[in-house]
């Protein structure tokens, strides 16, 4: 346990005087601040305009906030973590650490959380001065339902980091350079963010294919759909934005792409409980992520041969 | 505390695959000796050294510290011993105090005015609040010294503890080693260095292809081993020639170098006076730890 939170401070000590995060601090703020901004002009005509829409962009013509946090997010993580092993292993630093008496697992278990503790930091500080500038531009505030929607969401957007931080560790554990390391976590991004849409389709497609002629029935779409999203759901991405639709606004009644052809459904508000009920599959889907690639740089670490640089 | 030697590696083995690394070693390190550990690139130092800190495991044996085993309790091994690479792994963005703080509450050191001891012992009092990445490499190698020190150690390793430093600096930093070795420590140090090696160690042992082909005191190392060295005027030649009896001769211009068992410089003396050469100066030494070293590595790989 004292290994752990060795490690721990030391992180924190380490990243917080570091230029790489004092940089993506202030890329992560200003997109967001930016987008807010932007946002809040084009609400501002809206009498029947609802808090929380200074999020999901609702009427803008920018990028909406949470869409730069699901792209800035992912970049925040991997930043963090990956260089945060083979950095220490070509510098020596590791092998230092390690002759000292700890755990090895006291290691890796000490970064992980120094890497949570990181995003909460960042997260929680730039949601918090973005909510606080929509109220300034806005010149109102959120109902209490509102703010709890938007403290869930920042949790999930903690979670929604945390695992591209898990996966950058668990690269910089397999990987000895940190320049393949980074390589790899960026490529992955990119999939993710950007192909996983067309990738989804295109296996859907061949899953459930959609017949030309005669043209499809309505179980047949469905189904070629649900394919899609179910495969466009290992995207952490995708998840991530779903959960946000869900969270921030209340309208959103179900995931299911059923909705899609219910237009007789009433146009009903969600609890904030019930909206949480409704998440909860892709918050768990996150939660499985993070654990995974969690434990995999884990094993990887714990068998990994240290030595020191002797010859 | 064990009664017994600070550090012993017993059939110390490591395998990897079908390379054999490091076979069946057998070293001790007194409380109070400085033991040399030397072999060519490749010769399984590292292997062993990271063995003996708990960094690889062992595949056969064990390393016993203080009494401690390193398959055992590695985490009570790794407290009772200071490791010192060649090239210590400091975080450059921290000062000189803010890493040694590290390895402070690592080994559950909670009075800060220890670090500044270590600091000031491997003097570089003056840069204890300046980044490491500011450091030279002598000045981190000292660092890493003060950083092992902290833990006041059983045992100490170190790898080439005079790289990077200056004449005046190398001797500082042997007197020093020498004194925590005078003071009760086992240090055992790798080094290319010879003459520092011969200088300071109290005994030598010598890996080669992952096995110790010899260790004891340079005494014992040597064996046996003297050379006669001749300055000789008139027929060199016939002299060179005369000489072959008595040892092995090598020559260089006037200067003649026979390799013998025993003091023999009266029977070479005469040699040479017999096939008409003048000895105008003749010495006897005994052999180095390089020739020793040297004859060592050959008698092994044939």
């Amino acid at each position: 346990m004292r290994g752990s939170l060795t490690v721990l401070e030391k992180e924190l000590s380490e990243n917080l005087k570091s230029r790489r995060f004092v940089l993506i601090f202030l890329l992560v703020f200003l997109s967001g601040a930016g987008a807010v901004l932007t946002t809040a002009q084009s609400l501002s005509g809206q009498t029947a305009a609802e808090f929380l829409e200074l999020f999901t962009g609702t009427g803008s013509q920018f990028y909406s906030y949470v869409y730069f946090l699901s792209v800035l997010s992912p970049i925040l993580g991997i930043a963090l973590g990956f260089d945060s092993i083979n950095r220490e292993l070509s510098s020596g630093s590791m092998v230092r650490l390690l002759s000292n008496p700890i755990h090895r697992d006291g290691v890796i278990a000490g970064k992980l959380a120094a890497g949570v503790a990181l995003i909460s930091l960042v997260v929680g500080v730039v949601n918090a001065i973005d909510f606080g500038l929509g109220m300034l531009l806005m010149g109102w505030g959120p109902t209490p339902a509102d703010a709890l929607r938007f403290f869930y969401f920042s949790v999930v957007t903690v979670l929604y980091a945390s695992v591209w931080y898990s996966a950058a560790l668990l690269f910089s554990t397999v990987f000895r350079r940190a320049a393949t390391s980074a390589l790899v976590s960026l490529g992955l991004w990119i999939f993710m963010t950007f192909f996983i849409g067309a990738f989804s389709t295109a296996l859907a497609g061949l899953i459930s294919p959609l017949p030309s002629f005669p043209p499809p029935t309505l179980e047949q779409e469905v189904a070629y759909i649900d394919t899609a999203v179910s495969i466009a759901r290992i995207s952490p991405v995708y998840v991530y934005s779903e959960v946000s639709s869900v969270l921030l606004n209340p309208h959103v009644m179900t995931l299911s792409p059923v909705y899609a052809y219910a237009p007789g459904m009433p146009a009903l508000e969600l609890g904030v409980s019930q909206s949480l009920y409704l998440a909860l599959p892709d918050v768990s889907a996150l939660m499985a992520a993070l654990s995974i690639f969690s434990i995999l740089a884990y094993l990887v670490f714990m068998r990994m041969e240290i030595r020191a640089r002797w010859e | 505390m064990s009664s017994g030697p600070a550090l012993r590696a017993v059939s110390l083995r490591k395998v990897y695959g079908d390379f054999v690394a490091v076979d069946r070693v057998d070293l001790e390190v007194g409380r109070g000796e400085v033991v040399g550990l030397l072999g060519p690139n490749g010769a399984g130092k590292t292997t062993t050294i990271s063995m003996m800190v708990g960094l690889v495991p062992p595949t056969e044996g064990d390393v016993l510290v203080d009494g401690y085993s390193v398959r055992r309790n590695p985490v009570e091994v790794r407290a009772r011993v200071g490791l010192v690479p060649d090239n210590p792994g400091f975080y450059e963005g921290m000062t000189a105090w803010e890493n040694l703080a590290i390895t402070a509450r690592l080994n559950g050191v909670r009075d800060p005015s220890r670090i500044d001891e270590a600091i000031s012992r491997v003097g570089l009092s003056g840069w204890a609040d300046v980044e490491v990445g500011k450091f030279s490499k002598g000045m981190k190698q000292r660092l890493g010294i003060a950083d092992a020190l902290l833990k006041s150690p059983s045992v100490l390793l170190l790898d080439e503890p005079t790289a990077g430093l200056d004449p005046g600096g190398s001797e500082e930093m042997l007197r020093l080693i020498r004194s925590l070795a005078d003071g009760g420590m086992a240090v055992l140090m790798s080094s290319h260095l010879l003459h520092q090696v011969e200088w300071i160690c109290d005994r030598v042992a010598v890996m080669d292809r992952g096995r110790i082909i010899a260790q004891g005191t340079l005494d014992q190392l040597a064996g046996r081993k003297y050379y006669i060295e001749m300055e000789l005027e008139g027929n060199v030649d016939a002299a060179v020639r005369a000489l072959l009896p008595v040892g092995r001769v090598s020559v260089s211009g006037r200067r003649v170098t026979i390799e013998v068992g025993e003091d023999a410089r009266r029977r070479a003396v005469e040699a040479a006076l017999r096939a008409g050469a003048i000895p105008l100066e003749v010495r006897l030494r005994r052999a180095s730890l390089a020739e020793a070293y040297r004859s060592l590595l050959e008698a092994g790989s044939r």
